[in-house]
């Protein structure tokens, strides 16, 4: 494999360009035509199976494929339908969703206003972290914009769709990227999540039937209505199709946000030739390929190429596409600890394996980290992260035991010279 | 603690009410009524709650119960006038993050959770912010600064020091 330096970007094509997200920009260059074709020259169907026959996956993390989770949605009902935009953006070194938001919002709005039409829904909301601020008040400024163009409101461009936008500030609790909870805290309550079955797709915002996607999927969209799920298709591989934003970060020298199709470069490619690899006299030791939720990858693991399959095939995952790379800053002990502070400190309370679990991992690594650890401990660790593999309500306690497993897997004598 | 002021309280309460307009649904407009409280008080002080609840109709317990699920609502005075948040998840730990908490604290003489005794500085160690590409990165209040080294630190305390610092 090999770079593909010759691709050109869709997502990102105006990265950079401060200018492009105001709507007039987005209109100069062939904005919401994507959707004009939608309204006037396709049935929701059709728009449902040409995003279908795209194989396009959700970029939030679970990889779900976009319109069957539409087709899910009741043609038969009375109930109001919802879209909602996940643009909570909570999982650690992931920053793809904010440069969507900030450069080219209106191909995020375009999507789920395609998204609304296919499935018969009056309004949308977009839920944005309130770390994002900024990106907010473009929302703001970008939907007003579009209302007074008659793209949103009464007869959107002038057909017989009607469509509201709303943006909905959270606030700081990554849980609410969970789409379960994100409903809960839409609906202006604690962020837990809800027992799914029923899902969102019939049992969503305010009990209607919703469809939640993410920022990126969404922006997806116009190119697939616009172009044709065929040509869409000529990214990526057979099953992982369609461009992907990789944000990457840490011991990297070009840290950012950089493009590709699904499975046109590995890990390693990323890392050393996009990122242009560790600064200089500090030695890479590893990787989280997906976001903090991800199992870690050493070095030898790097020429793993970055799609779904390849990287489930690592038992690891793709999730958001967030690379953060390890250096030999910290030992591996403190990265893992780190970590678990992470999924300790948000963990929603609501069962006991990660709110009693997580914290007490967390206590073992800092004990082991502050050289008071034992063997015992590490066996202790290993216990208690078995003990909640598997047993939470939902995959946030999970990811906790099952990325500290990867840590303990692949580092053993650093966390055995650590209880030495 | 003193009080705040009435004409603050009057504003919250007109913009709960535009709040609700825009999220008539539910109990959706809670949340950003809460988000409003502290644009005004920094913290959620007990008048704003009980402003928030008359407005929306819900109890005040239950106005505390759900805000304080989320980290961005406090509901004691723990936030200053300059709320940094400084983030330490793993990028900006490989970056130099826990230098520049230390860095802060000795600043400011104070960790965090806790105010300086004028009230204008607090900090708060946060997770990842979102902004990989330059960290280490903080949030003062809403605002964010990337690429952060303790010099940069400082200027910004400064600033806020003189009330030149637009956060
Ligand atoms: C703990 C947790 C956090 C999540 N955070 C996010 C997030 O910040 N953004 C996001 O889009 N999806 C997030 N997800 C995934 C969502 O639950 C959901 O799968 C996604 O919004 C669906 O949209 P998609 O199919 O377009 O990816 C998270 C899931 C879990 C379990
Ligand atoms: S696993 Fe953690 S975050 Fe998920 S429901 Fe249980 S307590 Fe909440
Ligand atoms: S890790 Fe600090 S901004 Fe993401």
């Amino acid at each position: 494999m090999s770079v593909p330096r010759d691709y050109r970007p869709l997502l990102l094509r105006n990265q950079g360009n401060e200018k492009a997200r105001h709507l007039d920009y987005y209109l100069a260059h062939g904005g919401y035509t994507a959707l004009k074709k939608a309204l006037f020259e396709m049935t929701p169907k059709d728009v449902i199976q040409e995003v279908m026959a795209s194989n396009l996956r959700g970029r939030g993390g679970a990889g779900f494929p976009t319109g069957l989770k539409w087709s899910f949605v009741p043609k038969d009902t009375d109930k109001p339908k919802y879209v909602v935009v996940n643009a909570d953006e909570g999982e650690p070194g992931t920053f793809k969703d904010r440069d969507i938001l900030r450069f080219d919002p209106h191909l995020m709005m375009e999507g789920a206003l395609i998204a609304a039409y296919a499935i018969g829904a009056r309004e949308t909301y977009i839920y944005i972290r309130a770390e994002y601020y900024a990106e907010y008040r473009i929302l703001l400024e970008e939907i007003e914009a579009a209302y007074k163009k008659r793209i949103l409101g009464q007869s959107v461009l002038g057909s017989n769709f009607d469509h509201d936008m709303y943006v909905f500030l959270g606030a700081g609790a990554y849980i609410c990227g969970e789409e379960t909870a994100l409903l809960e805290s839409l609906e202006g309550k604690q962020g837990q999540p809800r027992l799914r079955p029923p899902y969102p797709a019939t049992h969503g915002l305010y009990g209607c039937p919703t469809v939640v996607n993410n920022v990126e999927t969404l922006a997806n969209v116009p190119f697939i209505i616009e172009k044709g799920a065929q040509w869409y298709t000529q990214f990526g591989t057979e099953k992982s199709t369609g461009p992907k934003i990789f944000s990457i970060s840490g011991a990297v020298q070009k840290p950012g946000n950089y493009e590709f199709p699904l499975g046109s470069l590995t890990l390693g490619e990323l890392i050393y030739e996009v990122a242009q690899g560790g600064p200089p006299g500090r030695k890479i030791i590893g990787a989280f390929p997906g976001g903090i939720s991800a199992p870690v990858l050493t070095p030898e693991e790097f020429d793993t190429p970055l799609d779904y399959e390849s990287l489930a095939a690592k038992k690891t995952m793709l999730g958001s596409g967030a690379v953060m790379v390890m250096d030999d800053t910290f030992s591996p002990v403190t990265y893992a600890r780190r970590m678990v502070q992470f999924f300790s400190h948000e963990s929603c309370g609501k069962c006991t394996p990660c709110r009693e679990g997580v914290p007490w991992l967390l206590k073992i690594l800092r004990k082991i980290e502050a050289g008071k650890g034992t063997q015992h401990d590490l066996q202790l660790l290993r216990n208690v992260a078995d003990g909640i593999e598997g047993t939470t309500f939902c995959p946030l306690g999970h990811s906790a035991a099952v990325v500290l497993k990867s840590f303990l897997d692949k580092f053993p004598e650093a966390f055995e010279a650590a209880v030495k | 603690m003193k009080p705040p002021n009435p004409q603050a309280l009057d504003t919250l309460r007109q913009r709960v009410r535009a709040v609700k307009e825009r999220f008539p649904k539910g109990r959706t407009a809670l949340i950003q009524a809460l988000h409003e409280a502290r644009w005004l008080f920094h913290w959620i002080p007990p008048e704003a709650v009980a402003v928030i609840a008359e407005e929306l109709g819900v109890h005040e317990a239950e106005v505390r119960e759900v805000g304080s699920f989320y980290q961005y609502f406090k509901f004691e005075p723990v936030v200053g006038r300059y709320h940094f948040r400084i983030c330490t998840n793993i990028t900006c730990m490989v970056n130099g993050a826990y230098n520049l908490l230390e860095h802060l604290k000795g600043r400011l003489g104070i960790g965090p959770g806790e105010v300086t005794g004028d009230g204008r500085f607090s900090i708060e160690e946060v997770e990842c912010i979102g902004c990989g590409d330059r960290s280490p990165a903080i949030l003062i209040n809403d605002t964010r600064f990337e690429g952060v080294t303790p010099e940069v630190l400082d200027d910004l305390i400064d600033r806020a020091l003189k009330d030149e610092l637009d956060a």
